[in-house]
């Protein structure tokens, strides 16, 4: 599955202030955080995501870290994508967001592990997995879990998985905006929630390029 | 209407499932009250063989949850399974059993 | 209330619908192997396929493997379980012999004393009362069938063919396979076309030792426009001697027909509680579920609902309570396999004293149910630093026109609720007891009224640990 890469040394280096945006490539990545110390991780898809599996251990108190994604599958494409957090210091907070858009038949299978162990008195952790289908054969599977062991602390997930609402659309059509471009438009505005997050404004504008100049154009050519 | 030739007649006894290949396709061949019956080997439940399940009057059960099929129709006759399998005529010609995948 | 009370104070003199047990003189013997399930069938005087059909399950059993997830298994020895029916209910026993705190739970609860007799294996039979055989009289003038299942499987063998095994086969699971082997006791239910039961039918109107057995088997047909209400278990503590407790339910829920199957599961926690549950439900037909589960060691169990034609809905709702030594293995699962098909899954738990639930589920939307729609939420209370809490949902989404929401909350109970209540001079412990009572409430409030009294006397006692 490819060597377990320090991402802290290895890229934080490389990313804009305390904020990483990775490519989700193949691979195991692990990631610990001292004390204080507080990270956003943004997930972008690469052209052919496979198998990634992301692990942070919130090992210092009051280390926080922010995982955001908004990602996409279209054709055949498969991707499996595993994000555990672990919560072992006191006063962590984890704040997971991912939003996926399927198109074709692509299929997404996504696991999500909060634990917050004894000693992470005053923790607190929230993941959010949100997807929108547009492919008829499309396949999601999710199983977001939470593993928790100390009771100072708060947990919660939530998870959805639906279609573009058809009212929507046809009222973005009957505006004169063709079907390519109203479907564009909405998800663009599914990501809205994730990118709003980031701070980094000329990141947030990276980041809209990379998404529709390569990705969407590919699977939406007509817009 | 694509006939192919999966067994000879004697390759298999009566409350047997043999399991046979056509163009990549794996369909089992069991014979039931001296009659063939052809079905695609892929239980629709966790995709399961059901070549190595057994024969319960005319229904296939799968080995995995004991989903169970009947072999002329491929109608669920128990759950877990919830979705039909697919089934194949059978016609015997000249001591071949030969299978019909439309 | 004392009517209720009454009514399940009764006795097997009413002839129609139950059998009075024999003497139960069968031999006491450890292990399971082929003679011991032949035996069991001999014994019962059943049909030949029956037979088969046990020796074929034990067979199954012995293949399967163990589960590799959930709560730990691993001390489960299997050659040291007693799988016939003991002599037990007709033995004298005395209500000293039954450990103390278990007395005192029924005292606090407030049992009345018949019951508490009967609950104790004291005494094997009920008073009889009339009001008791004019209900069941009038069931049976509707074409209702409430039987044990022993007595099912004998008056009426081609209903019981038809639909044994066809919704938990045998090789389901490993414990499916142990109890199609060796199963005894359970009820039969038929309820006919149209035909809806007011009054819910609860386990202990039959009069078994099967009522707390450890093999149940339980097979529930309701035919189109029907409704049947049925209630197992009750709140206070149950004391078996048997370690493993394997039952299996089935529940066929034809064309607009509903059923709602409530649990409430109080084990004594040297009990090992793995269950299979499981209604098929037919089209714009409804399933409810209400599982409760405060006792055991270990409980593994998720109801579930299959929606196979179009407007079918099953609701799970689940309430679990996992104290000192205690693990709560529990959830539901709903599978959508046809159009239109609406699905809610809740459950609500508490851990305290370094008991751990988890929540376990699966929504399954397989490919042409479109339209479907569902929500799960679970919420978790843990109480103290000891205890854990886990949640385990898994979604398999195959369609693309529904609707699917999962939430799920796990916290401690809140500052500001405690502060607001003590400050209104009421003592912490009772405040924290209110706010858990407050917490299921959404749950117990589906309960028959005396039982959601009951639970709530019982919460209120583990809140304050006086219940062992």
């Amino acid at each position: 599955m490819g060597e377990k890469k320090d991402l802290v040394r290895e890229k934080l280096e490389l990313t804009l202030g305390r904020t990483l945006i990775d490519r989700l490539e193949e691979g195991e990545s692990e990631l610990r955080l001292g004390a204080d110390e507080a990270l956003t991780i943004f997930l972008l898809p690469s052209q052919k995501y496979k198998n990634k599996k992301l692990t942070v251990w919130l090992e210092g108190r009051g280390s926080r870290v922010e995982i955001l994604g908004a990602l996409l599958g279209g054709g055949e494409e498969e991707s499996k994508i595993s994000i555990r957090v672990i919560h072992k210091g006191r006063e962590t907070s984890a704040y997971i967001h991912l939003r996926t858009v399927l198109f074709g038949q692509s299929r997404s299978l996504f696991s999500g592990l909060i634990r917050i162990e004894k000693d992470a008195i005053g923790s607190g952790s929230l993941l959010e997995d949100r997807v929108l289908v547009l492919g008829e054969a499309a396949r999601a599977e999710s199983v977001p879990s939470l593993e928790i062991e100390a009771n100072e602390v708060k947990a919660s997930h939530a998870a959805t998985v639906g279609r573009i609402d058809e009212e929507q659309l046809f009222y973005l059509e009957s505006r004169g905006v063709s079907r390519a471009t109203a479907v564009r438009m909405i998800v663009e505005g599914f990501f809205e929630p994730v990118l709003r997050r980031l701070s980094r404004k000329d990141l947030v504008a990276q980041i809209r390029g990379e998404l529709w100049a390569d990705a969407l154009k590919q699977y939406l050519p007509d817009s | 209407m694509e006939i192919t030739k999966v067994l000879e007649v004697g390759e298999i006894g009566e409350g047997e499932i043999k399991k046979t290949e056509i163009n990549g396709q794996v369909v089992d061949v069991a014979m039931i009250g001296g009659e063939y019956y052809a079905f695609n080997d892929i239980c629709s439940h966790e995709e399961c063989s059901l070549s190595e399940g057994f024969l319960d009057g005319k229904e296939v059960v799968c080995p995995c949850h004991g989903s169970k099929f009947d072999v002329g129709s491929g109608a669920v006759k128990s759950l877990p399974a919830v979705t039909p399998i697919k089934t194949y005529s059978v016609k015997v010609e000249n001591g071949a059993i030969m299978v019909c995948l439309m | 209330m004392n009517k209720e009370r009454d009514l399940k104070n009764l006795k097997s003199s009413y002839k129609l619908g139950f059998s009075v047990p024999e003497d139960y003189v069968f031999k006491s013997k450890k292990g399971l192997d082929e003679k011991v399930v032949e035996e069991i069938s001999a014994i019962k005087s059943e049909p030949l396929w029956m037979r088969d059909l046990r020796l074929k399950s034990y067979q199954t059993f012995r293949q399967k493997q163990m589960p590799g997830w959930g709560g730990d298994l691993s001390q489960i020895n299997f050659n040291e379980i007693y799988y016939y029916l003991k002599p037990t209910k007709t033995e004298a026993k005395s209500w000293e012999d039954l450990p103390k705190g278990i007395r005192e739970t029924y005292n606090k609860i407030g049992v009345p004393a018949a019951e508490k007799k009967y609950l104790a294996g004291v005494k094997g039979q009920y008073e009889s009362e009339v009001i008791y055989g004019s209900l069941l009289k009038s069931l049976e003038e509707k074409g209702v069938v409430f039987l044990g299942m022993d007595e099912g499987l004998k008056r009426y063998p081609d209903l019981v063919k038809e639909y044994f095994g066809t919704v938990i086969p045998p090789a389901d699971n490993k414990f499916a396979a142990l109890n199609s082997s060796v199963w005894s006791g359970g009820s039969f239910i038929y309820v006919p076309k149209n035909v809806k039961i007011s009054l819910p039918l609860q386990a202990y109107f039959r009069i078994n030792a099967a009522n707390m057995g450890q093999f149940e088997r339980t097979l529930i047909i309701a035919d189109e426009g029907s409704f049947v209400s049925y209630i197992e278990g009750c709140s206070a503590p149950v004391y078996s001697t048997d370690s493993l407790h394997s039952a299996v339910v089935e529940i066929i829920v034809k064309r607009g027909a509903r059923v709602r199957y409530t649990t409430i599961q109080n084990w004594s926690t040297n009990v090992y509680n793995l269950v299979t549950k499981r209604a098929k439900v037919f089209g714009d037909g409804v399933m409810e579920w209400v599982d409760y589960n405060g006792g055991s060691r270990l409980t593994m169990k998720y109801p579930s609902v299959y929606l196979v034609e179009p407007g079918a809905h099953g609701e799970i709702l689940s309430l679990a309570f996992a104290g000192s030594g205690q693990h709560q293995d529990t959830g539901g699962k709903a599978i959508h396999a046809a159009p239109n098909t609406t699905s809610q899954i809740i459950s609500k738990s508490v851990s305290l004293n370094g008991g751990r639930t988890s929540y376990r589920g699966l929504l399954q939307i397989y490919p042409g149910a479109k339209g479907s729609k569902s929500k799960v939420v679970c919420d978790a209370l843990i109480l103290d630093p000891q205890s854990r809490s886990d949640t385990y949902p898994t979604m398999r989404i195959d369609e693309s026109q529904v609707q699917v929401e999962h939430e799920a909350t796990v916290s401690k109970i809140g500052e500001d609720q405690l502060f607001y209540l003590m400050s209104r001079g009421i003592p912490e412990a009772q405040a924290g007891s209110l706010i858990v009572s407050g917490f299921v409430e959404p749950i117990v409030k589906q309960l028959p009224l005396e039982y959601a009294v009951e639970l709530n006397r019982l919460i209120e006692l583990q809140m304050e640990g006086s219940v062992g």
